[in-house]
């Protein structure tokens, strides 16, 4: 991840998303139905080009989030920009994953184990695609308050 | 010493926790430490877990500890360990390699003028031995000698806690690894080292993670 100030998952393409958060599903707290937010794309940037390679790039969640709330993730080569046509489709369903990606674990999940030289900056290796989502069985109301778990890139550096 | 008392009895309860100990034990742990001059190695330890804080609550405390607000509290963390001499320690640079040949050559990761080599320029056919040279006095020399057919590995294995709800962002302390694979057979064996010098030899590649 680069040095970018942070990053908000909600209904736009936007590093800061807070004018259009994640929505609560309108079963909440006792129906069905998952709402998924845009993606982020996550990735390593070299700051500083070295001799070295990176590679064994992985993705976890460092805890488990609140009841009702879930990261999912996916690798992807190449940027794609976020868009409401590439957003997962919100399911009618609790706990439902989005075609082609993954629930986050708590053990790390490899994203990219190709071994790219850090000799120059920018970039390094693929992108993890981040997707936030709320379900029927979230009660903690709505706000900002609610805190998601930290987001952990791990890699090999040799 | 002086930086570890002034800390408040919150903070030695939230050690207290992390090592799974009596807040008694901490001290006593800090005092057995002054009196081996070792009081950085306590530093290192308390830096490590501010590195790797990551609830809403140790935020909390260290707003607390440190009269400001939470969002304040965290620049201020970013800020002091910036500014620790420990954190390229802790960002994976504990050690560095030297590789040495069967001819009596030596390649090191950092040459005397600065000139840096990365792993994949070590020769693996000529190669006899790795050191990791400790970049601190008070961590050890770890040698591996190769025998026929064994392929030295290194690298060091790192992490970036990324707080989304903040956008905080920081290194986890690395772990340095060292070992050797035997492609004929399919065995291998690696060694992690920690930042505190603690060591775990597994035959899975993946068995540790930074921080």
């Amino acid at each position: 991840m680069n040095a970018e100030a942070g990053f908000t998952l909600g209904l736009a393409d936007a590093l800061d998303a807070h004018t259009s958060p994640l929505t609560i599903p309108s079963s909440a707290p006792s129906g069905n139905g998952t709402v998924f937010s845009y993606y982020i794309q996550l990735a390593l940037e070299v700051t500083v080009a070295a001799a070295t390679n990176i590679l064994n790039r992985k993705i976890k969640q460092a805890s488990n989030p609140a009841t009702g709330l879930f990261y999912f993730w996916k690798a992807a080569a190449s940027y794609v920009q976020p868009s409401s046509g590439n957003k997962p489709a919100d399911s009618g369903s609790n706990g439902n994953t989005p075609a082609g990606y993954t629930a986050m674990s708590t053990t790390a999940a490899s994203y990219d184990n190709a071994s790219v030289s850090a000799n120059s900056t920018g970039r390094n290796g693929g992108f993890a695609l981040l997707v936030g989502a709320c379900d029927g069985t979230y009660a903690d109301g709505a706000g900002s308050a609610t805190a998601m778990p930290n987001i952990q890139i791990l890699y090999d550096e040799q | 010493m002086q930086g570890i008392t002034n800390k408040t009895h919150s903070l030695l309860l939230q050690l207290a926790a992390k090592w799974g100990c009596s807040v008694e034990e901490v001290l006593q742990r800090f005092q057995e430490l002054e009196e081996r001059g070792e009081a950085h190695a306590i530093s290192l330890r308390v830096q490590a877990d501010l590195a790797n804080y990551q609830t809403h609550q140790i935020r909390l405390e260290l707003a607390n500890l440190w009269g400001s607000a939470v969002e304040e509290a965290e620049g201020q963390a970013m800020q002091r360990l910036q500014q620790s001499r420990w954190v390229a320690a802790l960002s994976g640079d504990l050690w560095r390699w030297q590789a040495f040949y069967h001819d009596d050559s030596v390649l090191d990761e950092v040459e005397a003028d600065g000139r840096q080599h990365g792993w994949a320029e070590v020769d693996q056919a000529r190669l006899a031995a790795v050191a990791l040279l400790p970049q601190h006095p008070t961590l050890p020399v770890h040698v591996l000698k190769l025998h026929e057919g064994q392929r030295a590995v290194f690298f060091r294995r790192k992490g970036i806690i990324r707080d989304p709800d903040t956008g905080f962002q920081m290194q986890m302390a690395a772990v340095t690894v060292l070992g050797w694979e035997h492609p004929e057979s399919g065995l291998a064996l690696y060694t992690f080292y920690h930042w505190d010098g603690s060591t775990v030899l597994s035959t899975n590649r993946q068995e540790i993670e930074a921080g």
